[in-house]
Protein backbone atom coordinates (compact mmCIF):
# COMPACT_ATOMS: atom_id res chain seq x y z
CA UNK A 1 0.00 0.00 0.00
CA UNK A 2 1.13 3.54 -0.75
CA UNK A 3 -0.27 6.58 1.01
CA UNK A 4 -0.19 9.79 -0.99
CA UNK A 5 -0.96 13.14 0.56
CA UNK A 6 -1.21 16.73 -0.61
CA UNK A 7 0.48 19.34 1.53
CA UNK A 8 1.72 22.89 1.37
CA UNK A 9 5.49 22.65 1.04
CA UNK A 10 7.50 25.86 0.98
CA UNK A 11 4.32 27.70 0.10
CA UNK A 12 3.22 25.54 -2.82
CA UNK A 13 0.89 22.56 -3.24
CA UNK A 14 2.93 19.37 -3.34
CA UNK A 15 2.17 15.66 -3.52
CA UNK A 16 4.08 13.61 -0.99
CA UNK A 17 4.29 9.97 0.03
CA UNK A 18 4.23 8.96 3.64
CA UNK A 19 7.22 6.99 4.89
CA UNK A 20 6.61 6.42 8.58
CA UNK A 21 6.53 9.81 10.23
CA UNK A 22 7.96 11.60 7.19
CA UNK A 23 6.24 12.92 4.08
CA UNK A 24 8.56 12.84 1.07
CA UNK A 25 8.12 14.80 -2.16
CA UNK A 26 9.27 13.60 -5.60
CA UNK A 27 12.20 16.01 -5.47
CA UNK A 28 13.35 14.62 -2.14
CA UNK A 29 12.14 17.41 0.14
CA UNK A 30 10.85 16.01 3.38
CA UNK A 31 8.53 17.31 6.05
CA UNK A 32 7.50 15.65 9.28
CA UNK A 33 3.93 14.45 9.30
CA UNK A 34 3.24 16.38 12.49
CA UNK A 35 4.52 19.62 10.98
CA UNK A 36 2.83 19.38 7.58
CA UNK A 37 -0.02 21.63 6.48
CA UNK A 38 -2.42 19.22 4.81
CA UNK A 39 -4.79 19.74 1.91
CA UNK A 40 -7.54 17.30 0.90
CA UNK A 41 -5.69 14.31 -0.60
CA UNK A 42 -7.70 14.54 -3.81
CA UNK A 43 -9.60 17.24 -5.66
CA UNK A 44 -12.82 15.55 -6.74
CA UNK A 45 -15.26 16.74 -9.34
CA UNK A 46 -18.17 15.54 -7.27
CA UNK A 47 -18.83 14.01 -3.86
CA UNK A 48 -21.66 11.53 -3.59
CA UNK A 49 -22.67 10.04 -0.26
CA UNK A 50 -24.88 7.12 0.69
CA UNK A 51 -27.71 7.43 3.16
CA UNK A 52 -28.32 4.25 5.14
CA UNK A 53 -25.92 1.36 4.58
CA UNK A 54 -25.01 -0.03 8.01
CA UNK A 55 -27.03 -2.24 10.25
CA UNK A 56 -25.86 -0.43 13.37
CA UNK A 57 -27.17 2.88 12.10
CA UNK A 58 -30.46 1.33 11.09
CA UNK A 59 -30.79 -0.02 14.61
CA UNK A 60 -29.74 3.27 16.14
CA UNK A 61 -32.50 5.13 14.33
CA UNK A 62 -35.07 2.39 14.71
CA UNK A 63 -35.73 2.34 11.00
CA UNK A 64 -35.32 -0.06 8.08
CA UNK A 65 -32.93 -0.19 5.15
CA UNK A 66 -34.40 0.85 1.82
CA UNK A 67 -34.63 -1.76 -0.92
CA UNK A 68 -31.66 -0.15 -2.66
CA UNK A 69 -29.09 2.50 -1.72
CA UNK A 70 -30.12 6.17 -1.79
CA UNK A 71 -27.69 9.06 -2.14
CA UNK A 72 -27.08 12.75 -1.72
CA UNK A 73 -24.52 15.16 -3.09
CA UNK A 74 -22.00 17.35 -1.30
CA UNK A 75 -20.51 20.22 -3.32
CA UNK A 76 -16.74 20.29 -3.68
CA UNK A 77 -16.70 23.65 -1.89
CA UNK A 78 -17.46 21.72 1.31
CA UNK A 79 -14.03 20.05 1.16
CA UNK A 80 -11.76 20.32 4.14
CA UNK A 81 -8.49 18.65 5.14
CA UNK A 82 -6.75 16.78 7.93
CA UNK A 83 -6.46 19.10 10.94
CA UNK A 84 -8.77 21.64 9.29
CA UNK A 85 -11.30 23.66 11.26
CA UNK A 86 -14.97 22.83 10.79
CA UNK A 87 -17.03 26.00 11.12
CA UNK A 88 -20.33 26.12 12.96
CA UNK A 89 -21.90 29.45 12.05
CA UNK A 90 -23.33 31.61 14.77
CA UNK A 91 -27.07 30.92 15.28
CA UNK A 92 -26.56 27.23 14.40
CA UNK A 93 -26.44 24.59 17.16
CA UNK A 94 -26.89 21.18 15.60
CA UNK A 95 -23.61 20.31 13.95
CA UNK A 96 -22.91 16.57 14.06
CA UNK A 97 -20.41 14.18 12.55
CA UNK A 98 -20.21 10.77 10.89
CA UNK A 99 -16.94 8.95 10.37
CA UNK A 100 -16.81 7.41 6.92
CA UNK A 101 -14.71 5.85 4.22
CA UNK A 102 -14.27 7.72 0.93
CA UNK A 103 -13.88 5.80 -2.30
CA UNK A 104 -11.66 7.60 -4.78
CA UNK A 105 -12.25 6.96 -8.46
CA UNK A 106 -9.14 6.46 -10.60
CA UNK A 107 -10.51 6.41 -14.12
CA UNK A 108 -13.68 7.37 -15.88
CA UNK A 109 -16.42 5.03 -14.79
CA UNK A 110 -19.83 4.57 -16.39
CA UNK A 111 -22.08 1.54 -16.72
CA UNK A 112 -19.92 -1.13 -15.12
CA UNK A 113 -20.85 -4.21 -13.16
CA UNK A 114 -20.13 -4.59 -9.45
CA UNK A 115 -17.51 -7.18 -10.40
CA UNK A 116 -15.78 -4.63 -12.64
CA UNK A 117 -16.10 -1.63 -10.32
CA UNK A 118 -12.99 -2.36 -8.27
CA UNK A 119 -10.87 -1.72 -11.34
CA UNK A 120 -12.07 1.90 -11.38
CA UNK A 121 -11.18 2.61 -7.76
CA UNK A 122 -7.79 4.23 -7.21
CA UNK A 123 -7.89 4.02 -3.46
CA UNK A 124 -9.58 5.09 -0.30
CA UNK A 125 -9.35 7.81 2.31
CA UNK A 126 -11.11 8.75 5.51
CA UNK A 127 -13.99 11.23 5.53
CA UNK A 128 -16.03 12.95 8.17
CA UNK A 129 -19.51 13.80 6.94
CA UNK A 130 -20.38 16.76 9.12
CA UNK A 131 -23.98 17.95 9.01
CA UNK A 132 -25.48 21.30 9.98
CA UNK A 133 -28.90 20.02 10.88
CA UNK A 134 -30.35 23.41 11.73
CA UNK A 135 -31.25 23.54 8.03
CA UNK A 136 -32.68 20.06 7.83
CA UNK A 137 -36.32 21.17 7.85
CA UNK A 138 -35.88 23.77 5.16
CA UNK A 139 -33.56 21.79 2.91
CA UNK A 140 -36.63 19.69 2.20
CA UNK A 141 -34.74 16.44 1.72
CA UNK A 142 -31.96 17.75 -0.51
CA UNK A 143 -29.59 18.24 2.43
CA UNK A 144 -27.81 20.84 0.34
CA UNK A 145 -26.96 23.17 3.20
CA UNK A 146 -27.06 20.49 5.92
CA UNK A 147 -24.30 18.48 4.28
CA UNK A 148 -22.94 20.88 1.72
CA UNK A 149 -22.00 23.99 3.64
CA UNK A 150 -18.38 25.09 3.61
CA UNK A 151 -15.86 23.03 5.64
CA UNK A 152 -18.29 20.13 6.25
CA UNK A 153 -16.36 17.51 4.25
CA UNK A 154 -12.94 16.81 5.73
CA UNK A 155 -10.98 14.18 3.77
CA UNK A 156 -7.63 12.62 4.57
CA UNK A 157 -5.02 12.48 5.74
CA UNK A 158 -3.95 10.56 2.60
CA UNK A 159 -5.08 8.47 -0.33
CA UNK A 160 -4.23 4.80 0.21
CA UNK A 161 -4.09 2.36 -2.68
CA UNK A 162 -4.31 -1.45 -2.60
CA UNK A 163 -6.42 -1.30 0.57
CA UNK A 164 -8.94 -4.07 1.07
CA UNK A 165 -12.07 -2.65 2.67
CA UNK A 166 -13.28 -5.97 4.00
CA UNK A 167 -13.17 -6.68 7.74
CA UNK A 168 -11.88 -3.23 8.69
CA UNK A 169 -12.77 -1.27 11.78
CA UNK A 170 -13.72 2.40 11.80
CA UNK A 171 -13.68 4.42 15.00
CA UNK A 172 -14.72 8.00 15.54
CA UNK A 173 -13.49 9.78 18.63
CA UNK A 174 -14.74 13.05 20.11
CA UNK A 175 -12.34 14.70 22.54
CA UNK A 176 -10.55 11.37 22.89
CA UNK A 177 -13.69 9.35 23.61
CA UNK A 178 -14.78 6.62 21.19
CA UNK A 179 -18.26 7.57 19.98
CA UNK A 180 -18.52 5.38 16.91
CA UNK A 181 -17.13 1.96 16.14
CA UNK A 182 -18.17 -0.52 13.50
CA UNK A 183 -16.85 -2.99 10.95
CA UNK A 184 -17.03 -2.62 7.20
CA UNK A 185 -18.58 -6.07 7.21
CA UNK A 186 -21.77 -4.34 8.42
CA UNK A 187 -22.26 -2.77 5.02
CA UNK A 188 -25.41 -3.89 3.28
CA UNK A 189 -23.97 -2.75 -0.06
CA UNK A 190 -20.21 -2.88 -0.44
CA UNK A 191 -17.93 -0.40 -2.22
CA UNK A 192 -18.06 -2.16 -5.57
CA UNK A 193 -21.84 -2.41 -5.57
CA UNK A 194 -22.19 1.29 -4.74
CA UNK A 195 -19.82 2.40 -7.50
CA UNK A 196 -21.63 0.25 -10.04
CA UNK A 197 -25.01 1.49 -8.87
CA UNK A 198 -24.27 5.19 -9.14
CA UNK A 199 -22.34 4.76 -12.42
CA UNK A 200 -25.47 3.42 -14.08
CA UNK A 201 -26.56 7.02 -14.65
CA UNK A 202 -23.73 9.29 -13.45
CA UNK A 203 -20.24 9.42 -14.94
CA UNK A 204 -17.59 9.20 -12.24
CA UNK A 205 -14.47 11.10 -13.28
CA UNK A 206 -10.80 10.94 -12.36
CA UNK A 207 -9.20 14.11 -11.07
CA UNK A 208 -6.91 16.53 -12.85
CA UNK A 209 -3.38 15.20 -12.55
CA UNK A 210 -0.73 16.99 -10.60
CA UNK A 211 2.88 16.31 -9.72
CA UNK A 212 3.07 12.69 -8.79
CA UNK A 213 4.93 11.58 -5.73
CA UNK A 214 7.73 9.03 -5.42
CA UNK A 215 6.74 5.49 -6.31
CA UNK A 216 3.76 6.83 -8.24
CA UNK A 217 5.77 8.38 -11.01
CA UNK A 218 4.07 6.23 -13.62
CA UNK A 219 0.58 6.96 -12.41
CA UNK A 220 -1.24 9.04 -15.02
CA UNK A 221 -3.15 10.99 -12.46
CA UNK A 222 -4.30 11.13 -8.93
CA UNK A 223 -7.95 10.10 -8.79
CA UNK A 224 -10.80 12.43 -8.78
CA UNK A 225 -14.30 11.69 -7.97
CA UNK A 226 -14.57 11.02 -4.32
CA UNK A 227 -17.43 8.91 -3.34
CA UNK A 228 -18.32 8.16 0.16
CA UNK A 229 -19.87 5.32 2.01
CA UNK A 230 -21.75 6.57 4.99
CA UNK A 231 -21.24 5.03 8.36
CA UNK A 232 -23.53 5.77 11.23
CA UNK A 233 -24.60 9.02 12.79
CA UNK A 234 -23.94 10.05 16.33
CA UNK A 235 -24.83 13.13 18.24
CA UNK A 236 -22.19 15.80 18.10
CA UNK B 1 -9.70 4.00 10.12
CA UNK B 2 -7.83 0.74 10.20
CA UNK B 3 -5.26 0.89 7.41
CA UNK B 4 -6.21 4.38 6.20
CA UNK B 5 -4.94 6.51 9.05
CA UNK B 6 -6.47 9.02 11.39
CA UNK B 7 -8.33 12.10 10.20
CA UNK B 8 -8.41 14.84 12.82
CA UNK B 9 -10.49 17.99 12.81
CA UNK B 10 -11.77 20.53 15.29
CA UNK B 11 -14.91 22.60 15.41
CA UNK B 12 -14.82 26.38 15.67
CA UNK B 13 -17.60 28.89 16.07
CA UNK B 14 -17.94 31.10 13.05
CA UNK B 15 -18.09 34.74 14.08
CA UNK B 16 -20.52 35.71 11.32
CA UNK B 17 -24.14 34.75 12.07
CA UNK B 18 -26.50 33.30 9.52
CA UNK B 19 -28.15 36.27 7.83
CA UNK B 20 -31.71 37.01 8.82
CA UNK B 21 -32.60 39.24 5.89
CA UNK B 22 -33.09 36.40 3.41
CA UNK B 23 -33.85 32.71 3.23
CA UNK B 24 -34.99 30.12 5.74
CA UNK B 25 -33.74 30.43 9.28
CA UNK B 26 -32.28 27.67 11.48
CA UNK B 27 -34.91 25.49 13.15
CA UNK B 28 -35.02 23.03 16.04
CA UNK B 29 -37.79 20.60 15.22
CA UNK B 30 -37.91 16.99 16.37
CA UNK B 31 -36.64 16.05 12.91
CA UNK B 32 -33.59 18.26 13.40
CA UNK B 33 -32.85 17.05 16.90
CA UNK B 34 -33.50 13.37 16.24
CA UNK B 35 -31.15 13.31 13.27
CA UNK B 36 -28.44 15.40 14.86
CA UNK B 37 -28.45 13.43 18.09
CA UNK B 38 -29.01 9.97 16.64
CA UNK B 39 -29.19 7.32 19.33
CA UNK B 40 -28.67 9.97 22.03
CA UNK B 41 -31.90 11.81 21.23
CA UNK B 42 -33.80 11.74 24.56
CA UNK B 43 -37.07 10.52 23.02
CA UNK B 44 -35.20 7.64 21.40
CA UNK B 45 -33.40 6.86 24.63
CA UNK B 46 -36.72 6.76 26.50
CA UNK B 47 -38.27 4.55 23.83
CA UNK B 48 -35.46 2.04 24.24
CA UNK B 49 -35.78 2.02 28.04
Amino acid sequence: MTETRRVLLDGAVCAVVRHGEDLVAADGRTVGEADAVHLPPVVPTKIIAVHLNYLSRVQEFGTRLPAAPTYFHKPTTSLNAHRGAVVRPERCRWLNYEGEIAIVIGRTCRNVSPAEAGGYIAGYTVANDFGLHDFRDTDAGSMLRVKGSDTLCPLGPGLVDDWDFRGRTLRTLVNGEVRQEASTDEMEWDMHYLVADIARTITLLPVTSYSPAPRRTHAPSIPATSWRSRWRAWAG
Amino acid sequence: MEGLGRLTNHVVSGPVPIREDCGAQPTESDEVLSTAMGGDWPKRVRARA
